[in-house]
């Protein structure tokens, strides 16, 4: 019983070694190589941890070799367009000026339920919105509205912005100042605390705060939780 | 870059240590066999104490072989020919030779099998 114990931790070190390793990439982006890696390193990690009688290098091998083949192959396809197109194929257009290309959706294997989904899912109702809809390589759709129908941006109204092109960041994550962010904002601790003083809060009441580069700030002080 | 060179490095690392083992095994083979091969010209020629002090001695040798080849192969043939190389003295003490010769050819069976199990050919790996 030990012995899976301290196998399932060591395989848990190293499957999130190798994830770092492969890279950030959420689970659906994943390009189909990719996605196959992930269900066979899950796989083969279970071996050494159900069978105490394989070595554990019989796991350790295969999900180290699996992930940097990986790493490898996709450091290849980055420079080689033709082996990019060999692994994980090509984006197809799908709807070109509100028509649906239907010999495309038989080769992708596409229903129509399935592209109305992915419509859907992109706050669009109506095929003939679009313009053009292209199917990536990891299977989800990408869509460009026709003109007339995308939503309005100050810009097209003539209407001058903020320039506000900074996002919040956090600063304060439960009472622990996060530096690397201030950094980002431009900030520093001295402003941190006199806001917090101005505010009548103290460091370790703060369950959030966030600010963008401009000292817009916006606190959430922790609340009291049931035990 | 840094991911490439990292990968690149524990590929490499992976084929060692695949070389390794399979080294280690090859060694392995060659003095269990070689022990064996002994010890039953031992018997043969009915230098029996000679014959059960090898056999004690390939018992401590098996304690460190075992200890290596463990990490790299599959411990239910390491189990049966610890489990047999046991038994061993214990058939010449009584006299059954025929077991003896039996048992003692079923542990060389088992120590090549794990070599000829471990060697990358087209047959293993299909």
């Amino acid at each position: 019983m030990t012995i899976i114990f301290i196998r399932t931790i060591l395989l848990y070190i190293l499957i999130i070694f190798a994830l770092r390793i492969m890279g950030k990439r959420q689970l659906g982006q994943l390009q189909p190589s990719e996605l196959v890696i992930t269900i066979l390193i899950s796989d083969i990690a279970t071996l050494p941890i159900e069978d105490s009688e394989i070595p554990l290098l019989a796991g350790i091998i295969p999900i180290l070799a699996l992930v940097c083949f990986e790493v490898i192959m996709s450091a290849w396809t980055l420079k080689c367009s033709r082996a990019r197109t060999i692994i994980s194929g090509n984006p197809k257009i799908i709807i070109k000026d509100g028509v649906i290309n239907q010999q495309v959706m038989k080769d992708l294997r596409f229903s129509i339920d399935d592209l109305m989904e992915q419509l859907r899912i992109n706050s669009i109702f109506d095929v003939e919105e679009v313009s053009f809809a292209i199917v990536e390589t990891t299977g989800s759709i990408s869509i460009y509205q026709k003109s007339e129908h995308r939503p309005v941006t100050p810009s097209t109204l003539n209407i001058p912005n903020d320039n506000q092109n900074f996002p919040p960041a956090v600063i304060i994550d439960d009472g622990t100042i996060n530096h690397q962010s201030l950094d980002l904002c431009g900030l520093n601790e001295e402003w941190v605390y006199s806001t917090l003083k101005k505010e009548g809060y103290r460091l370790k009441d703060i369950f959030l705060l966030t600010s963008d580069n401009a000292g817009n700030y916006y606190i959430v002080p922790k609340e009291k939780l049931k035990k | 870059m840094k991911r490439f060179i990292i990968a690149v490095c524990i590929f490499l690392l992976l084929i060692g240590t695949c070389l390794f083992g399979l080294y280690e095994v090859y060694n392995v083979k060659n003095d269990m066999s070689a022990s064996l091969e002994e010890i039953g010209e031992q018997v043969l020629n009915n230098h029996l104490e000679k014959a059960q002090q090898s056999i004690e001695n390939l018992k401590k040798d098996w304690i460190g072989y075992e200890k290596k080849l463990v990490q790299f192969v599959g411990h239910i043939p390491l189990n049966e020919i610890s489990s047999t190389l046991e038994g061993l003295t214990y058939y010449i003490q009584y006299d059954d030779t025929a077991t003896f010769f039996a048992e003692l050819h079923r542990i060389k069976s088992l120590v090549d099998h794990v070599w000829y199990t471990e060697i990358p050919t087209l047959t293993n790996i299909f």
